[in-house]
This record gives C-alpha cells, structure tokens and sequence, in this order.
C-alpha cells in the first residue's frame, strides 16, 4: 500500500502545551504535538512515558492541568467525553470493554439505535417513522458486522469471545458513531501475532475511510507497519515525532527505549 | 433481540414474547376472577401481588437496567398513597385527579433525589435512597394531622372512575391487573426504544455508554423519575382500596423486599422479575404456619435464594436452556465456537 499517498497537511488533533500531574508525579509535561486529517498517528514511548495520560486528555477522561485540546479547529478542552463523540472522537478501550452478557449483534445494535437520532417518544410509543429508524440501525448493524467479519459470531456472546474478536467487536462499535477521528489504546495488547496482523490490517483499512487514527501502541512491528506519522515520549514529554523511517533511526528514542549506556 | 433480515418481516409493535407476557398476564387475571370471584381473601392478595408486580417491574428499570439500587421504593410508593389520600381526605379532590397528582408529585420527588445522587453513583446511591426512605417515613410520622402521624389518615375515599365506585373485591382487581398490564406494557416499550437500549448499556459499563455519545447521568435521572412516577400510582390505587394510609406499610423492609423481588428475578429480565415479585407476594402468606418466625423463614429463604441462584429466575432459566441446549447440539449443529478460557478458540 502507498503510504502517505492521500495526506492531507490540515491538523485533525492537536494538543498545545498539555500538562497532567497526579500526585508529585508529572505523568505529561508541556506535550504539543498535532496529528494530520487522513493519517495513522503513533504514540509511543516506554512505560510510564505518559501515552495513556494523553490519551485519556484526549478522550476527556482525564482533564489537563494546563494546555489546550485543539479538535476540528475548535477547542474542546472543557468538553465531556459523550460531547466529544458526538462530535465524532470514538476511542477503543485498553481493557476492552464490551457488553459482555449481551451478543455481538445486540452489542453493536444498542450502539446503532442511539446513534439513530431517534425521538425518545416516537421510540418509546413505536411510531412508523421509528420502527423505520430500527430497521435502518439494524441494516447498519449488519452492515458492520458483515464489513469486520464478525458475521459467525453475530449471536455468540461478547464475554465468550477470543480478544481478537472482542478487538474488532470495539471497532465496529467506534465505526457504528461513523467517528472522524479514532482513538486506539493499545489495540493488539495481549494478541498473538496472528491476531494483531489482522487488527494492524484493519487499522490501515480505516484511512480509506478518511478516518484519522491515534494509536497508543507498545508493539513496535504494530506500528512501524500501521503509522504514517509517531510522536514519542518519555518521561512525560515529547522526545521524538517524524515517520516511522525516521523514528527507527533516532537515537534519542533508541535511548530513550534501550538506556543511555548504548 | 431477534434480527428481522432472517425472517424478512417488518417490526411489528410486539414481538412474540412481549405478546406472551401481556397475553399471560390478562389470562391469569380472568383465571382469578373466575376461580376466586366470591372470595374477597384471595382476591386482597391477588391485587397486592398485582400491585407488587408493578412496584418491581418500575423498580427494575432502576436495578436491573441502570445497576443503581434503590432502597426507596416503598418511600415512593407511600408518597403516592399519602398524596392522594391527602388531596382527597383534606382537600377534597376528586380520586382520579388525585391519582395523576400522586403519579406527578412522585416523580418530581424521584427528580429531586436522583438530580444530585446519580452522579455519586454505586454504594453512595443506595445510601442516598435510604435517607429518603427514613426521611418520608419520620415525616409521616410526623405529619400531625396532615398525614394522620403513626397511626395513619383514615377515610380515605374509594376509587371513583366515571361516576363507578371502585370497591374491594372483583372492580379493584379488576383496576390494579389493568394497571400491572399498562406498566407491563411501558416497560416493554421502554426496552425496546432507544432509551431502554441506552439504559442497558449504561447500567453493564458506564464509560462504554459515554464513549458513543450518551449523557450518562441525564439517562440515570429520567430512569429513576420513570420509576418514581409508577411507583406513585401504585400508591394511589392501593390506598384508595384499603381506605387508610398507614406509614408502617411503606417502611425500609418493604423496600428492601422489593429490591430482593428485582434482585431475584435477574438480570432486567421483564418477565422473570415479574415473576418474582407475584411469586414473592404470595410467600409470606404461604409462611403463616410459622406465626411468628414466618419473617424470619422469608429472611432464610431470600438468603438461600442470593447464594445459590445469584442470576436470579432469568440465570437458573437461562443456564437450564443452554444444558438441554449443549445436550440437543452434541448430537446435532456443527460450527459452534467456543472458547476454553485461556484465549484458545476450538470450533466444533
């Protein structure tokens, strides 16, 4: 695949001078970075380099201390995070999290139904217009099942499924709010190789949808293969931002990941 | 939920259990009234339980959808009764006026506690709607000649519906199944709609539902008035059957034997918290034997109950169908996946 082909140069995302402590800990330290409309944006960096903290700043689960949260040209620094979905940020989460006791189908059609824009009275009291809202949710449903390749497991309990699966489970979900922006943490966490190849694939297969991605990711094969653009950090702060090519070769991330004695 | 595509038919406003369920309820009614007709004892306690069905199915959109639980429902339940016998005893209103001010009056309460309690959210909630219950109860008590103090209001008038007095006996089970079968039907409709689905997913992982969208606490306030407003119609109905409100009928135990009704059931299921809150109704009565020791029996058995069925009626239903199930597939259905627990997926 042509890499970079259609990268547009207009940030989607940026962050501006964001910083977090908890506690005496300063988890993220003046962190600016921006991710471009139409890229697959890698963040990257040891543990306790603060990638889940921004994340979370991005997300609007954690708020920053200081900084702004730049998104679409709009600053939603202040904004929740059901304010930021509908705006169209959709996030997977790092322990995922699914419906465990309900089917895949009934995961992703809960999903569905509240993106419907539905009237809750006309829902409630089943009106013609809304039973035509649930018949679309279901199509939709079944479209993103099919376009996963979730259709055996349609019926199959969440809690009962594989973590590959689970994974493509919470994609379909993010894909069900149609996001511009999606945000992975640590997708492949705990795949085998086999599985995380088929979330990495699906993940390069968001950009033809002109979705942007931010991937918090520790494999490295993950994403020197999926990312257009990485940003590293350690220690809270922003050490590092080129392309995968120019990453592989920067000492101050070999460093930073291998120790200074190299 | 079923899938339309496989059956390539248009969604009805009922599915086939929703019909079962109102279809059931409306066949056990008339089954009551023509085996118990002339017996005024069995027909006081098959109104209670329909009473009781519909204080737990509104209860279990709370618990069982939303996962917050409610230790005030009896709380709501007497201020519905106290209301409508206030506005009819004192002030003279007509008994079916008095019946949308408590369903009203109810709800607007249920706002008040839930607008700042459901964002503390879990344990915090339960504690939050037990000081509602101690503080109805203590007003009531307290209430002087307004609520009739620990003794209760006395005269409260019967339901009158177009120019009908609504006695004990056959027209008040009458009126209390018809009310069971339209909170029956509001729950269905509610789990259908969107608003239901969004209740769900919120009550199993809040961070799921704010994820895609969903104002969590919003959904959680509009929950607990829903719940608050039949919980207060349920009063009404029941005080102006028994002609006195008395405060020892809306008291914690009552609660919290309707939370462990909802809790019984399982799981948000509709029909199977339905049936145990019927089913529970009965029990004490079954227990007299026992004179003394029958509230004791009843604790016994609702601990036996939480430790062996922890799923409620709806997982010992569900885990008997997936044995005949696994039994039927052994034999039959390649294609099933399944996985072992350690990650690794076998298909059979």
């Amino acid at each position: 695949m042509e890499r970079g082909l259609k990268v547009s140069t207009e940030p989607l995302l940026g962050l501006e001078h964001v910083s977090k402590s908890f506690g005496g800990v300063n988890a993220v330290r003046d962190v600016s970075f921006s991710v471009k409309s139409g890229t697959v944006h890698g963040l990257i960096g040891p543990n306790g380099a603060g990638k889940t903290t921004c994340f979370n700043i991005v997300a609007g689960v954690t708020p920053a201390d200081q900084g702004r949260v730049e998104y679409n040209g709009k600053d939603v620094t202040p904004w929740p995070t059901s304010r930021r979905s509908s705006a169209g940020i959709a996030r997977t989460f790092q322990n995922i999290k699914l419906l465990n006791d309900f089917s895949v189908f009934d995961n992703l059609y809960a999903t569905a139904i509240s993106q419907s824009g539905t009237a809750y009275l006309s829902s409630f009291f089943r009106t013609r217009a809304a039973r035509r809202q649930e018949t679309e949710a279901q199509s939709a449903t079944l479209a993103v099942i099919e376009r996963l390749g979730l259709g055996r497991y349609r019926d199959a309990l969440a809690g009962d499924l594989p973590i590959g699966i689970q994974r493509r489970v919470e994609i379909a979900r993010c894909l069900l709010t149609q996001p511009r922006l999606l945000l992975l943490d640590e997708p492949v966490a705990g795949m085998t190789s086999d599985e995380s190849a088929e979330i990495t694939a699906l993940i390069r297969e968001m950009k033809s949808d002109a979705v942007t991605v931010l991937l918090v990711e520790h494999d490295m094969n993950v994403v020197m293969e999926a990312c257009d653009m990485i940003t590293v950090l350690d220690q809270g702060a922003v050490i590092a931002e080129g392309t995968p090519s120019s990453i592989r070769s920067d000492d101050r991330v070999l460093t930073a990941y291998l120790g200074a004695d190299l | 939920m079923t899938v339309i595509e496989s059956t390539g038919k248009k969604p009805g406003i009922y599915e086939r259990g929703d019909v079962a369920l109102l279809g059931g309820v409306l066949l056990i009614a008339v089954a009551v009234i023509a085996a118990f007709g002339q017996d005024a004892y069995a027909l006081q306690l098959a109104s209670t339980a329909a009473l009781i069905g519909a204080l737990v199915l509104a209860l279990n959109i709370v618990v069982g959808w939303v996962h917050l639980h409610s230790f005030a429902q009896a709380a709501l339940y007497g201020i519905g009764a106290y209301t409508s016998a206030i506005l009819t005893v004192h002030v003279g209103v007509p008994t079916s006026v008095a019946f949308i001010a408590a369903v009203c009056v109810t709800a607007a309460v249920g706002f008040l506690i839930a607008a700042p309690s459901v964002r503390i959210g879990g344990p915090y909630f339960a504690i939050a709607t037990i000081g509602l219950q101690m503080m109805v109860i203590s007003l009531l008590n307290k209430g002087g000649e307004v609520t009739g103090g620990p003794g209760g209001l006395v005269g409260v008038p019967p339901l009158t519906i177009f120019d009908m007095t609504i006695r004990r006996g056959v027209p008040f089970f009458v009126v209390a199944s018809l009310w069971l079968l339209i909170v029956v039907a509001i729950t269905i409709h509610l789990q259908r709609s969107r608003y239901g689905w969004e209740l769900r997913m919120l009550g199993r992982d809040e961070a799921v539902a704010s994820s895609i969208g969903i104002s969590v606490n919003a959904r959680k306030i509009v929950a607990f008035l829903i719940c608050a407003g039949i919980a207060g119609g349920t009063g009404s109905l029941y005080v102006h059957s028994v002609g006195v409100a008395d405060p020892r009928t809306f008291g914690l135990p009552v609660s919290a034997t309707l939370l462990v009704m909802v809790l019984l059931g399982g799981r948000g299921s509709v029909p199977a918290v339905l049936i145990s809150g019927v089913l529970l109704s009965f029990l004490p009565e079954y227990l007299r034997f026992l004179s003394d020791y029958r509230l004791l029996a009843f604790g016994c058995i609702m601990v036996i109950i939480i430790l062996f069925m922890p799923d409620g009626l709806a997982g010992a239903k569900d885990s008997l169908v997936s044995r005949l199930g696994n039994l039927r597939r052994s034999k039959t259905a390649p294609g099933l996946v399944v996985n072992d627990g350690e990650g690794v997926e076998s298909v059979y």
